[in-house]
């Protein structure tokens, strides 16, 4: 039987990165990939030695092997999950951090909706206004942000990866939400405000696949349950659109984002957000107006 | 020949041509071949991989939904 052969050595590929004109083992992906989440690091000053790093898990692929990761990098990590109260959903993936957390001996901390706005995602929904993912969104970032500054970390890292990067970037781009795209990027937070906790996303460059890859070559466990609320119907066109093209042109998702990070300091210049970072009037949180979203929708819901 | 294909822990018995390889199997279930990672019998491989009677397949999905 032909077997097709990794790019480095005789053993056999694993994965085609037809971006990278590269066919790799187990043991050169692995390394490749490693190698990558490192440069990223790197390249963008996201990490310094001495940082505690407050990592956001869900249990699925992407956070957890972000969080693997940077342990076996020997960056101080503690992990954070937002319990969002999701029926059928959250509680499957709990077990799965537990689980990676309790192996590496990681510190795990969970907050959740229900404590922290007075209900959880499904009791939300239930008097909703908007879509489920928009208070989800707002309210996760918010307390993530919390969380993070909590347990005193200096960065909070999230597994975001290419294509959640390349569907954002092109979604605010086709909605001429620049100024969106302005605070978007690789490193996002204002470094000043002691309020803000920096968020970084090493995994920008590591596709959904490489990351799953990743996972089932190391042996990470992961959730692969779909959340209920999950389908946005712009972001699904979107992420098409981008499969198609990187299909027919491979490397299309890491020109985008390459290209959207040439820009990112020409936007930043552009829309220089003039004012002070305030605090909010209800909960204390910065915001740029006088009620943070989260207060103004939280209020929305009781 | 038959193949025994496992996705998200649901079970099912394809029939296929002898000698197909797992990109057929792939066009035959309607499964894009970017949207997965497969493995043949536990092992990772690539599309090109040819299947024999009675293998396990096993595709994971890698759009997360959440």
């Amino acid at each position: 039987m032909i077997k097709v052969k990794c790019s480095l050595c005789n053993k056999k590929a694993v994965i085609e990165l037809k971006y990278a004109n590269k066919k790799l083992c187990e043991k050169h992906f692995t390394l490749f990939y490693e190698k990558r989440v490192r440069r990223t690091i790197v390249k963008n000053s996201m990490l310094r030695r001495k940082d505690k790093v407050a990592v956001g898990v869900s249990g699925g692929k992407d956070s957890l092997v972000l969080l693997y990761l940077l342990h076996k990098m020997r960056y101080n990590v503690e992990a954070v999950l937002i319990d969002e109260g999701i029926k059928g959903y959250r509680d499957k993936t709990i077990p799965y951090v537990e689980k990676l957390c309790k192996e590496l001996n990681i510190p795990l901390h969970v907050f959740s909706f229900k404590e922290e706005y007075g209900k959880t995602l499904n009791e939300t929904v239930k008097k909703r206004k908007r879509p489920a993912c928009s208070y989800c969104g707002v309210f996760r970032r918010s307390l993530l942000n919390k969380a993070a500054r909590r347990i005193n970390a200096d960065k909070l890292a999230i597994g975001h990866n290419l294509d959640d990067e390349t569907q954002m970037i092109l979604m605010n781009f086709t909605r001429s939400e620049l100024l969106r795209l302005a605070r978007a990027g690789p490193v996002v937070g204002i470094v000043e405000d002691d309020r803000f906790v920096q968020r970084i996303k090493p995994l920008r460059e590591c596709s959904e696949k490489e990351n799953v890859l990743y996972a089932l070559l190391t042996g990470i466990k992961y959730s692969d349950v779909e959340c209920p609320y999950a389908g946005e119907a712009f972001r699904s066109t979107v992420r098409e659109c981008l499969n198609m093209m990187e299909e027919k042109h491979p490397g299309t998702k890491l020109g985008i984002l390459h290209s959207f990070d040439k820009l990112l300091p020409i936007l930043k210049e552009h829309f220089q957000e003039v004012g002070e970072v305030n605090a909010c009037k209800v909960c204390g949180e910065p915001t740029s107006g006088e009620i943070c979203k989260s207060c103004q929708m939280k209020k929305e819901i009781t | 020949m038959k193949v025994e294909v496992i996705i998200r822990d649901k079970k099912k018995k394809i029939t296929l041509p002898d000698n197909s390889r797992m990109k057929s199997l792939l066009e035959k279930i309607n499964a894009k071949e970017e949207e997965y990672v497969f493995s043949r019998n536990g092992k990772i491989v690539l599309s090109d991989e040819k299947l024999k009677e009675g293998d396990k397949i096993k595709l994971f999905p890698v759009i997360s939904g959440g």
